[in-house]
């Protein structure tokens, strides 16, 4: 298997959460991040959210990502990486991450680089919506 | 001088009321001179586009680059994924 990353329209679907036949014989360890929706932010009732995005670049620096992160850690790591755009409601998965490598210390370290750098690049905003009927683009993560 | 396109997402096109301008640039350009030329525009959110990236062909800039008529600009607010 080969590493996949992609922008999926709507929550992530069942498959995308498990790492189901990522690993393969040279690898000893396997690591997996989701991020989920949550019903509250800062005491307010969140009723769902919307992912916006500029999909070409989140694209092309999902790719990169894995990439970088591979001649990281392990140059045998394999990963998959998603995230959703568009609606979600609480419970619902907005990203996937799931690392296979060697050793447990390169698939945690490459499964937290990850998720730190779509915090803090991959160009995706999410817009809250609350239970009072108002809503907010949140600035930064 | 290339005149091209800068796309703008999120509050960034909430707030300017738009998902892009078409704006003539110099052939080499950094970001504040974008950030400036957006600003020009849209002189009422000068501070929200402040606090934006700027991105060229699907990458983030921090050196002057050169644009030809196909170089896609993009504003980058703070990011909210994951």
């Amino acid at each position: 298997m080969r590493s996949r990353t992609g922008i999926v329209d709507g929550p992530l679907p069942p498959f995308l959460l498990t790492p189901v036949g990522l690993c393969n014989a040279e690898h000893g360890a396997l690591t997996s991040f989701i991020g989920v929706v949550r019903n509250h932010h800062h005491d307010r009732g969140v009723t769902h959210l919307i992912y916006d995005c500029y999909r070409a670049m989140a694209e092309k620096m999902l790719a990169d990502l894995v990439a970088e992160t591979a001649s990281r850690f392990d140059s045998k790591l394999i990963a998959t990486v998603y995230h959703a755009i568009g609606r979600l409601d609480p419970g619902e998965a907005s990203v996937a991450i799931h690392v296979a490598s060697a050793h447990r210390v390169a698939a945690f370290a490459a499964c937290r680089h990850m998720i730190e750098r779509i915090k803090e690049d991959l160009p995706v905003w999410k817009q809250e919506f609350y239970d009072d009927g108002t809503s907010l683009w949140l600035k930064g993560s | 001088m290339p005149e091209v396109l800068i796309h703008y997402f999120a509050q960034v096109r909430d707030r300017l009321g738009r998902e892009h301008d078409r704006v003539t640039l110099p052939h080499t350009v950094d970001a504040p001179t974008i950030l400036a030329a957006v600003q020009a525009r849209h002189p009422l959110h000068a501070a929200l586009i402040d606090h934006c990236r700027v991105a060229v062909d699907l990458q983030f800039i921090s050196t002057a680059v050169a644009l030809s008529e196909n170089s896609e600009i993009a504003l980058i607010s703070p990011v909210s994924g994951g």
